[in-house]
């Protein structure tokens, strides 16, 4: 039978302080009894309390053959690497061409992050809005590479800061920023600029 | 050709990145006039979505009456339906412009032969278009535009105030977009000959003239439907926008402007009527679709008895009606002593 030593409340702890370091511990072993129920055969002891157990790393492997490490909890929020992990594939190299070293380096760094106990929801936020305050052209490699991984989380976030990036622009300013040709015909442009007039009032 | 950050996505990411953007209905509007791709995912996936998802009912009457027909979207396509569910028409295709100190009797009769017309220059052939009766009853207001200075002391009317705003003023117009289709209707006959109009004041109301996002809920229902129609076509199942619509309030009353559409139009007895009495078209354009033309269902006795005329000629109810079924039309306050 485990339980957790719970901080004691002294006059030098604040309630919230305590809260938080009750809630870090909580999540530390929920964290651990996961961690130890996924390797029963391979870790020796499955009572050890705390984090002290060894983590399990994956290899990413980018484009250009450049390795990454993650550790295997971050490596969860990408549903592709928890498939691999879950048939057992995840012990070797997994090798990603179509994703840059670079961009692959940032989202190991993103999955970390959001991997790490104990941040504030509004830090977080705040690093996330750091994270996307990029050039266009990496925002959209990071897409890709969240839609390839299948990482919810940052696929969300990214999709938004491009949303953002539209809202309030006129069609040709959205052209110009996303570099796109419209290939509309002359005689489509202003049907569809007269159907949508009423969106420029 | 550059390349172009947008086609290294797949489509399910590009809808992932327009869902975001659902909130406000401009947003698909300004993206459906980009590009070919991201006109043709709003037109099919996006707006569509959304209307399967706020007006179900509607979707699936329209898809009903359209079963026989090869393609299940509605008439004038998804864009419209979804216009027509956000879009409010604004005054101009609402006919609020339209001519009524009297009564709408021109438009019904033709011109009143015993005005004198010897010290106006003839209008242009050319001039006089399409429909035969709307044209005879719009080369009058041409006359008037012709002349810079009336014989008779029109002073500065509604009508002024547009043609210098959005003829003139080109300049103003946001990002250039030419005005075209407004432009030409609103010189075919928007005239209010008005010696209460001020010629001091020039107001720059031609923002609300032409449709806009329409405030209030962005829904059609049936029960408003029924309120507009006469009793004999109650069988017709007519959605309506919410009470009260869009609230314009300009300066002699207040305009609350709806919008609709027929389920089946043309199996509806408002049609018949229409094409039975063999009604002559409105130089209106539809708000909502590519038709130049509508009738006017106040004059073809197609609305409730009830709603009458305030003093100065305007109808109570006025609506318009295209060949599509599309429904533009304003409520305005019943006038307390009748």
């Amino acid at each position: 039978m485990r339980y957790l030593a719970l901080p004691l409340l002294s006059q030098n702890l604040t309630e919230s302080t305590a809260r938080a370091q009750t809630l870090s511990l909580y999540l530390q072993l929920s964290l651990q009894v996961s961690l130890s129920q996924r390797n029963e055969s391979t870790m020796s002891s499955s009572s050890s309390s705390l984090p002290s157990c060894p983590k399990k790393v994956v290899t990413l492997k980018s484009s250009e053959g450049e390795t990454f490490e993650i550790e295997e909890i971050a490596a969860l929020q990408s549903k592709t690497l928890e498939n691999m992990i879950d048939e057992n594939c995840a012990d070797t190299p997994i090798p990603l061409p179509n994703i840059k070293g670079k961009i692959l380096a940032k989202v190991v760094e993103y999955c970390n992050k959001h991997a790490e106990v104990g941040v504030d929801a509004e830090s977080l936020r705040a690093w996330d809005a750091e994270f996307v305050n990029v050039e266009n052209t990496t925002v959209f490699d990071y897409i890709l590479a969240a839609n390839f991984l299948e990482i919810p989380t940052l696929l969300d976030l990214t999709c938004q800061s491009v949303a953002d990036m539209i809202k309030g622009k006129t069609p040709a300013e959205i052209e110009k920023t996303f570099n796109i040709k419209s290939a509309f015909t002359p005689e489509e442009e202003e049907q569809v600029r007269r159907e949508n007039q009423w969106a420029f009032e | 050709m550059a390349d172009t950050l947008f086609s290294t996505l797949s489509d399910d990411v590009v809808l992932n990145i327009f869902s975001k953007l659902e909130d406000d209905p401009r947003h698909w509007a300004r993206l459906a006039c980009v590009c070919t791709k991201f006109s043709s995912l709003i037109r099919n996936v996006c707006w569509k979505a959304k209307c399967c998802a706020t007006i179900p009912s509607v979707v699936a009457d329209l898809a009903d009456a359209t079963s026989s027909a090869s393609s299940s979207s509605p008439p004038g396509g998804w864009s419209s339906l979804h216009k027509l569910a956000v879009c409010c028409p604004g005054l101009l295709h609402a006919g609020v412009l339209l001519e009524n100190s009297d009564f709408g009797l021109e438009r019904e009769l033709g011109p009143n032969e015993d005005f004198s017309r010897s010290d106006r220059p003839q209008p242009d052939s050319s001039s006089s278009a399409t429909a035969a009766n709307a044209s005879s009853s719009s080369s009058s207001s041409i006359n008037c535009r012709e002349n810079s200075v009336p014989v008779d002391s029109c002073s500065w009317s509604l009508y002024d105030d547009l043609y210098f705003d959005t003829v003139y003023n080109t300049s103003e117009s946001q990002e250039g977009v030419q005005l075209g289709d407004e432009d030409v209707a609103v010189e075919r006959g928007y005239v209010k000959v008005g010696g209460d109009t001020n010629a001091c004041k020039r107001r720059k109301i031609w923002r609300s003239m032409r449709s806009h996002l329409a405030s209030g809920v962005w829904n059609l229902c049936r029960e408003q439907g029924n309120k507009l129609l006469a009793s004999r076509f109650r069988g017709d199942c007519l959605y309506l926008c919410d009470w009260p619509g869009c609230v314009h309030i300009e300066e002699k009353r207040n305009y609350m402007l709806f919008r609709g559409v027929f389920k089946n139009f043309k199996r509806s007895m408002v049609w018949r009527t229409i094409n039975d009495g063999n009604r002559s078209k409105i130089d209106v354009n539809c708000a909502f679709c590519s038709c130049k033309e509508t009738w006017d269902l106040h004059s073809a006795f197609c609305l409730r008895r009830i709603y009458g005329y305030h003093d100065d000629g305007e109808p109570v109810v006025r609506a318009y009606i295209c060949e599509n079924g599309h429904v533009s039309g304003a409520w305005t306050d019943l006038p307390l002593y009748t």
